[in-house]
């Protein structure tokens, strides 16, 4: 113990000069965006890497459930492909195909989080592949965030359970539409607000994203109503709120909702 | 101590006030930003405890900081400076001079050796602070431009200083 205490005082000098500096550095990082964004960017392709090398082990002893969960995906895709081979008989397939201005970019989930109040998510597609700020990012069961950083090989999306989050969304059996944000520190469950007085809502009708922003897809399924609460008098709206169907707290793989052409661009 | 004291004002309020408005005037030549402020640390006793001339400067840096709104940047860079005067002072065996020479003498030290210390801390303060501002290695070339052109300015206002000032505490 002694010894220890002779070896602080020895070196104070140096000791406080590292706190200082480290001090210094958050400082830095906090205050300053443009020292900020680069240094969330390169600590994102640091720990990509880390965290890539290592799902890349353990991955490989999930792989059974992962297949399960493939062919589960590949059936749902199918089912899709076959009703779109119908369409094709009738000659529109590839008008169809053409007008879609969309690509959807697959990507591995390498970091994520749900506790905290804005969450967000680390994906292995950068700019190389594709992906750029305010692309929706989605998985088999439902939506999942909005990348707002890439990297040249990482993004960065910011989760659902995030305090800007804004959804447009809509109930699908109606089409009545409303914004939707999140609920204080609940992961699993969403608040939509601007639901008109007038709409018939009933409890387990299905939210989907309601396509006026560019950002999402139409019709992609988001959750049920659990909850309406009617308005005050004097107010016009409703209040819903929405069990969520994607577990955000279990993903592994998503999609990137990205524009046509980037990938061919960047080649 | 009054002096210290006294040169820590005068100096934050000079690089925070008339050297920031002088650098935002000169930006149209890319390089050039005037950074006077590591002289303070050049004046402070060579015997000072680092710990002391530590937070000295920690806490001047980020008086500047902020005056740029840059938190974190000149304190970072100066605490640097703080550190590694000692090691300058040893590998450049600066002495106090003994009395009964001729010349002007800073802190008791012969002017020309004086100077050699300021610019060698000058330089590598400016090298970190502007490397801290970049936050990044991508443009390594123009940053390395900026300190040694930022270097050359501001040791000519420092060597202004000593001559119309010559502090002798």
């Amino acid at each position: 113990m002694q010894e220890f205490f002779r070896l602080i005082v020895k070196n104070i000098s140096f000791l406080v000069f590292l706190i200082l500096e480290t001090f210094s550095i958050i400082l830095i990082v906090q205050f300053n965006t443009n020292q900020k964004r680069i240094f969330t960017t390169s600590a994102s392709k640091a720990i990509g890497t880390m965290v890539e090398r290592y799902q890349g082990t353990v991955s490989f002893f999930n792989l059974r459930e992962e297949n399960e969960l493939l062919i589960e995906e590949n059936a749902a895709l199918h089912t899709r492909l076959i009703g779109l081979n119908n369409w094709q008989e009738e000659g529109h397939a590839k008008e169809f195909f053409n007008q879609q201005k969309n690509d959807i970019i697959p990507c591995r989930v390498l970091s994520n989080s749900i506790v905290l109040e804005d969450n967000y998510l680390l994906l292995n597609k950068g700019k190389r592949d594709g992906v750029e700020p305010q692309m929706g990012v989605f998985s088999a069961t439902g939506v999942v965030g909005i990348v707002i950083e890439t990297g040249e090989r990482y993004a960065t999306a910011m989760s659902l359970l995030h305090r800007q989050t804004r959804i447009s969304v809509g109930i699908a059996k109606t089409g009545f539409f409303g914004t939707m944000m999140r609920k204080e520190v609940d992961p699993f469950h969403m608040r939509i607000e601007d639901i008109p007085a007038h709409a018939t809502v009933n409890l387990g009708d299905t939210i989907v994203t309601s396509g006026y922003s560019n950002i999402f897809p139409p019709r992609i399924p988001i959750g049920v109503v659990g909850q309406i609460n009617q308005p005050t008098e004097g107010d016009y709206f409703k209040t819903l709120e929405v069990d969520l169907m994607n577990d955000l707290s279990d993903l592994t793989y998503v999609y990137v909702w990205g524009k046509k052409g980037n990938q061919l661009n960047n080649d | 101590m009054m002096s210290i004291a006294f040169r820590f004002i005068f100096f934050v309020l000079l690089q925070g006030l008339v050297m920031h408005q002088i650098s935002n005037a000169l930006s149209e030549f890319r390089y050039v930003q005037l950074i006077f402020y590591p002289l303070f640390i050049s004046l402070l006793p060579i015997k000072m405890n680092t710990v002391q001339s530590l937070l000295l400067a920690f806490s001047m840096g980020l008086a500047i900081d902020f005056f740029y709104s840059s938190i974190g940047v000149h304190a970072a860079a100066l605490v640097f400076t703080a550190y590694l005067k000692p090691l300058v002072v040893r590998q450049l065996q600066i002495q106090p001079s003994t009395l009964g020479r001729k010349g002007i003498r800073i802190i008791g030290i012969d002017l020309p050796v004086f100077v050699k210390m300021m610019a060698v801390l000058s330089l590598f303060h400016n090298l970190v602070y502007f490397n801290l501002l970049a936050f990044s290695f991508t443009h390594f070339f123009h940053t390395l431009l900026l300190t040694f052109f930022s270097t050359l300015a501001s040791l000519l206002l420092m060597l202004m200083y000593l001559l119309i000032f010559q502090p002798n505490q």
